[in-house]
Formats: structure tokens, C-alpha cells, sequence
């Protein structure tokens, strides 16, 4: 019973993982589209982009997830009815968890991303501007290969956060890890037994990625050097 | 499963349709009326109950296992149609939600360790500690009539029982086919015993008049039809028959 039981429970990792990476390339490039807002010299853009900040970064994952998920769209649908549309809507699960987590997480992986672009002699970017370079040759050739190098600890350090941010949307009603824990633990009467399969997986995926990334900064490295010489 | 919902999720906006199988909630976490078993399937007594219930009026139903928190609001929304999940009918959900007939007038009792020799009443249980499950019809009862008690609420069904058997708790109280389900018949359970009355509805108002389906309350014509399905599995035997299958001792 407690093989199936687990079985189950970690059947739900594929949706947890799923949602952690979706997350993690809505928050990296939104993010990025942050950092670089905050760097711009319009100092309206910057307000607007520190204020955002302040506020995700205040409002705990919770709150913001069900204010999301539950009050968004009857907010929506009351503003619809009220304008005798005849439309409706419905968040699903699935995206509201993961498009509430990505923008979440862009707010702490656009301040690890500033910082990185800030690292990055202006010396370099003017001198291939003065070349001729297209932006965006700028971007991948010159600024993204030292980024990723620069902002990697901090990178990791949101993306393990996320990881385990993700049991939140077991409050939303989906099936991941932590909702499937739960239901076997009601079922069971072993709440420790089942909490601890999900807490294994938690752990499991964390130290996985921190072993993958470390490999990426040595790569990383590596290739820095070799291009320096 | 994955790649239904993710379909699903693409279409955001969508209109009502009523062709579409009904989207029936249930919050899995409550043995033996509605939890998972090892395999995740759906099991208990208002799982049973509504699939019969659905077979009998000829309805198209989806019973989904959901987030107690998201149920009532997600009725009120037109995210389900219907949630059984236990639910006592009070007059303060009347005014928000429609329910069908009741189904089950449920028994709620006390438990304790045995030959505690605890006098279940408000003074017996003065200065006592009562662990309940948070927001369920027991939960208002003990606010409302043990007002001496200490009472410990707790988010599950299933953290009261660790509260009774760690001695942080003296006495639980919850719905009795739970209580011998979930607790009196595991190896944890064998130390304690039913106390005190029968409580039902009759007893007090904060029980409720009974476990119905919630359905929203614009929806009149689904309530007509889940009572048609109910009168069936109640003439025909079925209703009797999963009765005497999980409250039966």
C-alpha cells in the first residue's frame, strides 16, 4: 500500500516539475525585460519597475496566489456581467499557478539580473556598438555569455526558492506533489509517512539542480577563460 | 491527463455550456466519505452516492478532487456545478448556495482514551482541551457550547487524532463513521472509545439539518434533477445499501 500510495504521490513530481520550469523561463525572461528596464535612463520606467518589485516582493506567494486565482476572475466576471457581455472566465489551475509564480519570481530574478548587467564593463558594449554590432548580436554575443556566468548564484538561489514555492498552488486544487501527500495522508491516517515521500522529492529535485548547476558555472567558466586568450 | 488540462487551459475564455459533463468537487481528504486510494482513484460513501445519484438522473458527471478553500467560491463562480463533500446544510450557506434534498443525517461523536471517565457536557469539560477539525459543523458546535474548554483547531481530519494520542488533546470531537473509520480501527485508535451522546442536528443547530449537494443557486433545473436521481437510489435500495455499507458496525 505505501509503494502505491508513494507512486502516486511522485507520479505528481512530472506536473511540479513542469510548473517550476515553465515558471522559470516566464520569470528569466520577464526578468530580463525588468533588469534592462531598470537600467534605461527614463526614470519613469525605472519608478514603475522599482515599485512593481516592492510590491511582489511584499505581498507573500500565498495571498498573491489566491488573490489571483480566487478574486481575479470574479472580479472579472462581476465587471462582465455587469457590462452584459455574456462572456465568462476561468483561470485554470495549471497557467494561474504558473504565470502567478513566474511573475513572482521575475521580480527577485530581475534584481539578480540588474546586478549582472551592472558587472558588465560598459567599456565592452561601446566598444562593439562602435564596431557596428546589431543590439541583439550585442546582446547574445557579448552581454548574455557573461550573464549567465555572473548571475548564475543568484539564478540558482531563485530557482531552488521556486522549486518548493510551486506547493502553493496544491491550495488552487492542483494535483501536484503536495496535494497528492495530503489526500493520501487524510486517507491513510500517516500524515508523516506521506509528507515525508513529498518532502523526499523536494530534496531530491533541489540537490539534482544545484549539482547540474554547479557543473554550468564550471562550464561557464571555462569558456570564459578560453575566449580570454 | 496532463495534456487535457493544459487543452483545456488554453481556452481561457469559454461560454457556458450545458452539453459539457457536469463539474462535481470533491475535497478527497476525508475518509471513509470522500479521500484517494493508493492508486489516486476517488473512493468513499459521497463518491459512491453521486455517481449513482448522476447513473439514476441520467446525467453526465466528473467528479474532480479539488481544494476545500476554492469549493463554495467556486461554486458561487460557475467553476463546478455541484460539490459533495459531507456538507451541512445552514441557513447562512442557504444564502449563498443552492442545496438538493438531504441525503444523510450524519452522527457526530466525541472520542477519548478509554476509561478516561470524562463527563461529556460543558462543565464536565471545563478546562479541558477538545481538538477539532477547523471550520467543520463541530468546530461551531464546540465554540458555541464549550465555552470553559480550550479548543484546538486543526487545518485536517487527520491532525486531531495526533493531538489525542500525543496527550495534547483530551478529547476529539467529529462525525462517528470518521472516527471509527479513520481512528478506532487503526493500530492508533485501539486505546480509545465513543464517548458521550449521539449528536445530530436535532441536538443543536450548529450540526445542520443534514448532508446535501451543494449546487449554485441559478442553477434550479440541476437541483431538480440531482432530487429525481436521489429519490431513485433511495427507492430503488441503492441509497440503503451504501449506508449499510460504510456506517454499518
Amino acid at each position: 500500500m505505501f509503494a502505491d500510495f508513494a507512486s502516486t504521490i511522485l507520479a505528481a513530481g512530472v506536473l511540479t516539475l513542469l510548473l517550476a520550469l515553465g515558471a522559470l523561463v516566464l520569470s528569466s525572461v520577464l526578468g530580463l525585460v525588468l533588469a534592462y528596464g531598470r537600467l534605461s535612463r527614463r526614470r519613469w520606467l525605472v519608478r514603475l519597475i522599482q515599485t512593481f518589485n516592492f510590491v511582489i516582493r511584499g505581498i507573500p506567494d500565498l495571498v498573491l496566489m489566491l488573490l489571483v486565482f480566487y478574486s481575479l476572475p470574479a472580479a472579472i466576471n462581476q465587471f462582465l456581467e455587469w457590462s452584459g457581455s455574456g462572456l465568462w472566465v476561468e483561470f485554470s489551475p495549471f497557467w494561474a499557478g504558473m504565470v502567478t509564480l513566474g511573475v513572482i519570481f521575475s521580480a527577485y530574478m530581475s534584481e539578480t539580473f540588474k546586478s549582472g548587467l551592472q558587472n558588465i564593463p560598459r567599456g565592452q558594449i561601446e566598444a562593439a556598438e562602435a564596431y557596428g554590432l546589431h543590439p541583439w548580436r550585442i546582446f547574445w554575443r557579448i552581454t548574455l555569455p557573461q550573464l549567465a556566468r555572473l548571475a548564475l548564484p543568484g539564478f540558482t538561489n531563485n530557482w531552488l526558492v521556486m522549486v518548493k514555492a510551486t506547493a502553493l498552488v496544491s491550495l488552487l486544487g492542483l494535483q501536484d506533489v503536495m496535494f497528492r501527500a495530503k489526500g493520501a495522508a487524510e486517507a491513510t491516517g500517516q500524515p508523516f509517512t506521506y509528507y515525508l515521500v513529498a518532502g523526499g522529492f523536494y530534496l531530491a529535485v533541489t540537490l539534482a539542480s544545484t549539482f547540474g548547476l554547479l557543473a554550468l558555472a564550471r562550464q561557464l567558466e571555462q569558456t570564459n577563460h578560453a575566449g580570454r586568450t | 491527463m496532463l495534456r487535457l488540462k493544459l487543452a483545456l487551459a488554453m481556452s481561457l475564455l469559454a461560454a457556458p455550456a450545458l452539453a459539457a459533463p457536469l463539474n462535481i468537487a470533491t475535497d478527497a481528504t476525508f475518509p471513509p466519505f470522500e479521500s484517494i486510494d493508493a492508486n489516486g482513484k476517488l473512493v468513499g460513501y459521497d463518491i459512491e452516492l453521486m455517481e449513482a445519484v448522476c447513473k439514476a438522473a441520467a446525467l453526465e458527471c466528473n467528479i474532480a478532487n479539488a481544494a476545500w478553500d476554492g469549493m463554495i467560491p467556486g461554486l458561487i463562480d460557475g467553476k463546478y456545478d455541484a460539490l459533495i463533500s459531507q456538507l451541512t446544510v445552514t441557513d447562512k450557506r442557504r444564502r449563498v448556495i443552492a442545496f438538493s434534498d438531504i441525503y444523510s443525517h450524519p452522527t457526530f461523536r466525541f472520542v477519548a482514551k478509554k476509561g478516561a471517565g470524562l463527563d461529556i457536557s460543558p462543565e464536565g469539560l471545563a478546562g479541558k482541551t477538545i481538538a477539532v477539525q477547523t471550520g467543520t459543523p463541530m468546530d461551531a458546535y464546540v465554540t458555541a457550547h464549550y465555552p470553559q474548554s480550550t479548543i484546538k483547531r486543526y487545518d485536517t481530519g487527520s491532525a486531531p487524532y495526533l493531538e489525542l494520542t500525543g496527550g495534547r488533546a483530551d478529547v476529539h470531537i467529529s462525525y462517528q463513521a470518521q472516527v471509527v473509520h479513520s481512528f478506532l480501527k487503526s493500530g492508533a485508535g485501539k486505546d480509545y472509545e465513543l464517548v458521550g451522546p449521539e449528536l445530530t442536528g436535532a441536538d443543536a443547530p450548529e450540526f445542520g439539518e443534514g448532508v446535501a449537494i451543494a449546487i449554485g443557486k441559478r442553477n434550479s433545473e440541476l437541483v431538480e434533477k440531482v432530487n429525481e436521481g436521489l429519490a431513485k437510489i433511495r427507492e430503488d435500495g441503492t441509497l440503503e445499501a451504501l449506508n449499510k455499507k460504510y456506517f454499518e458496525q
